[in-house]
C-alpha cells in the first residue's frame, strides 16, 4: 500500500497507481488508470496535495495558451515550476516529463516537438486523482 | 536561540513544501515570493540562513545572493540555493557567489533538513567564536 506517513518518507518517492502499486508506466502507452501521489498519506504533504492538484488544471491551460501566443519564456517558467514541485508532492513522473519538456525549450526545439512533450505531460497530469479537467476550461 | 531561516521562492508550492519539511524543527521561518522582497527582508532582518531559488522573474537568485554577500547588514547570513536546475555551471556559480550549499528540486526532505541544519550549526559555532573574540577584545581594551 502507500508509504507510511512518518518523516522518513522520501519526498520524491515513486508514485503509486490506484491499486497501490508503484507506477512504472510510461505515459506514451499510458492507460487511463488513475495515479495517486506516493505521499498521499504523508502527515503534512498529504494535507497540501489537494491545493497542489487543484492548481494543475490552471497550469495546463496556461501553458498551452502561452504556447499558442508564442510566449515560450512564460510557458517554460510553468514547466520549470512543475519540474521542481512534482517529485516533492509524490509525483516523480511530473518532474521527469517536465524535465523532458524543459530540455526541448532550452534546445530551441520546434513548436511541434515542444507541444508533443507538453501533451505527454498533460496526459499524465489528467490521470492524477483529484484532477478536474473541467477547471482547464475555467482557467483558459 | 532559535535560528531564523528565510525562504525565497516565487513558487508557493515549494514554499509550502519547505514549511512542511521543517514543521517539526526548532527554526523560525519567514517567506518571500520575489527576489526583490527576499533581498529586502534579508537586509533588514539578517536571518541566519536564506534558502534561495534561482529562476525567479525580475531578480534571480544569483543577483540576490551577490547583493546579500556584499552588504554589511547581511554579510554573516548564510545562503543555500534550492533550484530545479541541476546544471553544473549553476551549482558552481552559486558556490562561487558565496553560497554554503546547493540543493536541487525536487528535494528529499531528510536531505534538505540535514543540509540546512549542518549550515546552521556551523554558523552558530562561528557566531559563538566571533562573540568570544569580541568579548576578549573589549576585556583587554578595558584592562
Amino acid at each position: 500500500m502507500y508509504p507510511s506517513h512518518d518523516n522518513q518518507v522520501a519526498i520524491g518517492a515513486g508514485a503509486t497507481n490506484s491499486n497501490g502499486q508503484e507506477d512504472r508506466s510510461n505515459t506514451r502507452n499510458a492507460t487511463a488508470e488513475v495515479v495517486r501521489s506516493a505521499l498521499a498519506n504523508h502527515k503534512t504533504i498529504g494535507r497540501l496535495l489537494p491545493l497542489f492538484i487543484g492548481d494543475l488544471p490552471g497550469q495546463v491551460a496556461s501553458v498551452f495558451a502561452l504556447i499558442a501566443e508564442g510566449d515560450l519564456i512564460a510557458a517554460r517558467r510553468i514547466v520549470h515550476g512543475l519540474k521542481g514541485c512534482g517529485g516533492g508532492y509524490g509525483f516523480p513522473d511530473i518532474t521527469r516529463l517536465a524535465t523532458q519538456a524543459e530540455i526541448l525549450f532550452d534546445q530551441g526545439a520546434d513548436r511541434i516537438r515542444v507541444q508533443g512533450a507538453l501533451e505527454e505531460l498533460a496526459v499524465y497530469l489528467r490521470r492524477i486523482e483529484g484532477y478536474e479537467p473541467s477547471r482547464e476550461r475555467v482557467a483558459a | 536561540m532559535t535560528p531564523s531561516l528565510l525562504v525565497v521562492d516565487d513558487d508557493a508550492f515549494i514554499r509550502q513544501l519547505v514549511e512542511a519539511t521543517l514543521a517539526d524543527d526548532d527554526v523560525h521561518l519567514s517567506f518571500a515570493s520575489t527576489g526583490w522582497s527576499g533581498l529586502e527582508r534579508a537586509l533588514t532582518a539578517a536571518p541566519d540562513l536564506v534558502l534561495l531559488d534561482i529562476d525567479m522573474p525580475f531578480m534571480d537568485g544569483f543577483e540576490v545572493c551577490k547583493l546579500i554577500r556584499s552588504d554589511l547588514r547581511s554579510r554573516r547570513t548564510e545562503v543555500v540555493f534550492l533550484s530545479a536546475s541541476s546544471k553544473t555551471e549553476d551549482k558552481v556559480r552559486g558556490l562561487e557567489l558565496g553560497a554554503s550549499d546547493y540543493v536541487t528540486k525536487p528535494f528529499d526532505a531528510d536531505e534538505l533538513r540535514a543540509r540546512l541544519h549542518r549550515v546552521l550549526k556551523a554558523k552558530a559555532a562561528s557566531d559563538a567564536t566571533r562573540s568570544r573574540r569580541v568579548d576578549d577584545f573589549i576585556a583587554r581594551a578595558l584592562a
